[in-house]
């Protein structure tokens, strides 16, 4: 592991308290010989009424830094170090009980896989309510009620039908609204989605971001993006935090990161973007590969795949450094975008 | 579903009629035998010959089946060739001494194995997970009639809490239940075990979890209703199994139920029983092999909602 | 052994997909997970020491004046504990020697459960092949008698046989091969069918070639893998079928020895001592457990597909 490093935390500028901090969160799986750092010292900020996005490849710890937060790692895994103050509260330190108060009820997440995260032995209706009754003491007509309002608002036609559907019974996108509306019934704060389009067809995948869009102005919600695509971040994000190998590279309003990234990692990324790239004959793909958790170096973590890479980068661990107001970096050598 | 019901009791029906058939013809390949059983008989000044037209073995054997289907349908049994009693009695008797042991052992062995194989997979490999883990190796290494020798060695010998065999008193019947239910118990600790497993590891239990519900929930009316499709499918098939045991069990135990009355009337050549009870305990087993098929259909509401379409 | 070798297979053959049998390896390396997988040694093991000890009892009841060993009675020195002088396992309640009579019961039950294996994989294997080859109406009337019998009590049609004939090995073997036959008709009937379809393309490449052949050519190195595995699971299950029912009076009869009806004899005298009975049924605990966990290692070796990890 390397050494302790000091992390800008880099919020969204408004000057009020933000919603959620995570500061210096480090997220371990325990390994045969040491344990890793899945997520190693990360820090962000979501305010209130802002989506927030994440960014990476997979395995660069954007999503168990998700799962961190509302403490659903896997048993083998283990917050290690770091805070997690959500409304003024460390996350970290409540026990389950507490914990659990809080999942569903003022933070919602939504998966990726919209055919496999429901249970499909239950209704959907069943599914939706058994979170407000776990979250509040109200009748099961309330409770029915509340749950049709709800699936209403997310665009499924004849909702109070159809809560005696089963999961198998809608398609892949109608499934995601259902998902969506189990996440959002008890009107959470958070919402937390992991790859929320990524399993579903084009058209389909605007229409959910739209959706998600639209409950932020409507409803004051705040959310915390997970993808590994940037155009998704691009369409509706306000400020995102680009992830590679457990650690924030670079950190930023996405109008700033998009005209005008600057560690070589977000370039490479912003070149592999199909519609970016509609010039180039191919697609760029960056070279290499991530390094392993196990063997992570101690200079630069993307240095062996960058092509700005200069002595230095092998030897010293960057910091994050903010180099223009609320954007900072983890490089070296930064050097201009060009595509 | 109605679909599925009505092709598979035809099948079932179609089965019926070939394997009481085969059982029926089965027990006449000796005939010989049964006349003179009769002609033996101290009560009976009766000949061979006579017994024979009597009883019409002279007979072609699809008349005689016929003729005896018809009786057994209109509910006449006949009686007895041993001590004369009518078999409606016997089974009357017999049956619900079969039914109370197999159906405790049955509830036994579901009962146990859910709870007890729930919890092994959520608390995987702790202590509790292995001694229930071996518990059930244990169950299904031991062939039952010796698991039976044993029990009786420690509870009846060693310590002298349980009577040997019998069924006056109510403590009678624990260790037949015991021994008929091992190996189900067994087999199905196994089952639940690797299912609930299995659904622990898949998405939606995540999802439930992000949902803020209760451990206690999740897996005792979530992660429970989704194992449960193979251990309902394996519910047919040991209704069935219990129910061969039970010829083994309730003999050793001289519980008197069909399996008893089934294993005494064969080594007794007392042949009208044997041949009753064994066609109904064929139908029994038929018509649980169906219900099995059936249930294992219903069990999966994914299959269920593409039968009812 | 070269039946099994992958290299009697052509090697561009193109079913080699559906083969069960892992080409392109070693005997050692398909040896190699065997030998890793102690139980499975273990297995191996105590079957081959369980064979040595049949054959030893075969030859004391067939030798001429080899058969006293087990058969004298000494009145005076009856139910004799394990490690008496001169009785390394003592004597049962007539004084016979328990250590023959263990080593004939094992004689009897294991070639009793040989015996009923090749008789049901010979039928089964001949009657899978039709069926999953001819298809067709043919297939239909012999899937319908793998139906009926498949899945039935074992214990439930022995009993019917035993009525039908008299108590004794033969209704025994009789009736365990006519439930057993049907899961070897299954198993092949099912690989036929897969066959089958690559086998027709096959053949309309190699014009010239009858389809049977090729079928052949692939089923036979095939099934001597699966079967081996599936035999090792059916002697087990028939030993310990023949014992319960040898230990309810249906099954071998004396003076021919079983060790179901040693138990059953020992069980009177638990009290005095109860090895007479514990001893034979660890006996048959052991043959299983040596022919299960032999099964599971051979099964690692032939079909790597349902290896367990």
């Amino acid at each position: 592991m390397t050494a302790m490093v000091p992390t800008a935390d880099i919020d969204s500028g408004s000057g009020t308290a933000p919603l959620l901090q995570v500061r210096d969160l480090v997220t371990s799986i325990k390994g045969r010989k040491s344990d890793v750092a899945a997520v190693d010292h990360v820090s962000f900020s979501v305010s209130r009424g802002e989506i927030f996005g994440v960014v990476g490849e997979s395995g660069c710890g954007k999503s168990m830094t998700a799962l961190s937060i509302l403490r659903l790692i896997p048993v083998n895994a283990a917050i290690t170090g770091g805070a997690i103050l959500f409304d003024g509260v460390d996350l970290t330190t409540l026990n389950e009980r507490a914990m659990r108060s809080i999942r569903g009820n003022r933070i919602s997440m939504v998966f990726q896989e919209p055919m496999t995260a429901l249970d499909p032995s239950f209704t959907v209706g069943t599914q939706i309510t058994e979170v407000i009754h776990a979250h509040s003491n109200v009748s099961k007509a309330e409770a029915r009620e509340r749950a049709a309002q709800m699936l209403d608002r997310l665009g499924i036609t004849n909702a109070a039908s159809r809560l005696d559907s089963y999961p198998h019974q809608f398609s892949g996108g109608m499934r995601q609204r259902v998902m969506m509306a189990l996440a959002l019934v008890m009107n959470p704060q958070l919402l937390i989605a992991d790859e929320p389009t990524t399993a579903l067809d084009v058209t389909i995948q605007a229409q959910i971001l739209d959706l998600i869009a639209e409950l932020r102005r409507d409803m004051g919600l705040s959310v915390l993006l997970i993808t590994h695509n940037l155009g998704v971040v691009h369409e509706i994000a306000d400020r995102v935090a680009v992830m590679y190998a457990g650690e924030v590279v670079e950190i930023g309003p996405v109008q700033q990161i998009f005209a005008n990234p600057q560690h070589p990692y977000t370039q490479g990324l912003l070149r592999s973007m199909p519609y970016l790239t509609d010039r180039q004959d191919r697609l760029y793909v960056i070279p290499g590969r991530v390094p392993e958790l196990r063997a992570m170096p101690s200079g630069c973590r993307f240095a062996a795949r960058c092509r700005n890479r200069i002595p230095i980068c092998t030897q010293r661990h960057p910091q994050l450094v903010e180099n223009e107001p609320r954007h900072a970096l983890r490089c070296f050598n930064p050097t201009p975008y060009v595509d | 579903m109605a679909r599925t019901i009505v092709y598979r009791s035809l099948y079932a029906v179609l089965l019926l009629i070939a394997a009481s058939f085969l059982v029926f013809y089965g027990m006449r390949l000796a005939p010989g035998d049964v006349a003179e059983v009769l002609a033996s008989h101290p009560t009976g000044q009766m000949t061979v010959e006579r017994i024979r037209e009597d009883l019409g073995l002279n007979r072609p054997v699809f008349v005689q089946y016929g003729t005896y289907m018809r009786e057994l349908l209109s509910g006449n049994l006949g009686v007895s060739l041993v001590t004369g009693e009518p078999i409606s009695e016997i089974l009357r008797t017999s049956a619900s001494y079969t039914l109370r042991l197999a159906v405790l052992a049955f509830l036994l062995s579901i009962g146990l194995a859910i709870p007890l194989g729930a919890l092994a997979a959520w608390k995987r490999n702790s202590l509790f997970d292995q001694g229930t883990m071996l518990i059930a190796v244990i169950g299904m290494g031991i062939p039952n009639f010796f698991l039976a020798v044993l029990l009786i060695q420690l509870f009846t010998v060693r310590l002298g809490w349980l009577p040997v065999a019998g069924y006056e008193t109510p403590k009678h019947i624990i260790m037949p239940a015991l021994v008929l239910a091992a190996e189900a118990l067994a087999i199905n600790l196994r089952v639940v075990r690797s299912s609930v497993l299995e659904e622990l590891g898949r998405d939606y239990v995540r999802t439930l979890k992000a949902k803020g519900l209760s451990n206690r929930r999740i897996l005792w009316l979530h992660v429970l209703r989704n194992s449960l499709p193979p251990v309902i499918a394996l519910a047919g098939i040991m209704m069935r199994t219990l129910l061969g045991y039970t010829l083994i069990v309730e003999t050793i135990f001289r519980w008197p139920g069909l399996g008893y009355q089934l294993v005494n009337a064969v080594l007794k050549r007392d042949y009208t029983v044997a041949q009753t009870l064994a066609i109904l305990l064929t139908a029994a087993v038929i018509i649980f092999n169906a219900l099995a098929d059936l249930l294992q259909q219903w069990a999966d509401p994914r299959t269920r909602g593409k039968a009812g379409a | 052994m070269t039946a099994f070798d992958s290299s009697s297979l052509p090697p561009e053959a193109p079913i080699e997909a559906v083969v069960a049998v892992a080409p392109g390896l070693t005997w050692g390396e398909r040896l190699a997970p065997f030998l890793a997988n102690k139980l499975a040694v273990l297995g191996a093991f105590l079957t081959f020491f369980f064979l040595v000890v049949a054959c030893i009892g075969a030859a004391i009841m067939f030798v001429p004046g080899w058969s006293d060993l087990y058969i004298d009675q000494r009145l005076r020195e009856t139910l004799l504990r394990p490690l008496s002088p001169g009785f390394p396992l003592g004597t049962d309640q007539f004084g016979r020697d328990m250590m023959w009579r263990i080593a004939a019961g094992t004689a009897v039950s294991l070639f009793t459960g040989l015996a009923v294996t090749i008789i049901s994989m010979f039928f089964g294997m001949i009657l899978g092949a039709l069926a999953g080859y001819a298809g067709g109406i043919v297939d239909r009337v012999i899937s319908a008698f793998i139906d009926l019998v498949w899945g039935f009590p074992v214990i439930l049609v022995a009993v019917i046989f035993v009525g039908a004939l008299k108590p004794g090995l033969t209704a025994v073997i009789l009736a365990i091969s006519v439930v057993n036959w049907a899961g070897f008709a299954r198993i092949v009937r099912a690989q036929v069918i897969s066959l089958k379809e690559r086998a027709f393309i096959e053949a309309a490449r190699a014009l010239g070639v009858p389809s049977w052949k090729i079928i052949v050519r692939h089923l036979v190195p095939n099934m001597l893998g699966t079967s081996l595995v599936m035999a090792s699971y059916y002697i087990a299950v028939t030993v310990i079928a023949e014992a319960g029912l040898a230990f309810i009076g249906l099954g071998a009869q004396p003076p021919t020895p079983s060790l179901g009806q040693m138990i059953s004899e020992g069980r009177n005298f638990l009290y005095v001592n109860p090895w007479v009975a514990i001893l034979p049924g660890m006996t048959i605990a052991l043959i299983v457990l040596g022919l299960n966990t032999l099964g599971d290692g051979l099964r690692d070796i032939f079909d790597p597909h349902l290896r367990r990890s």
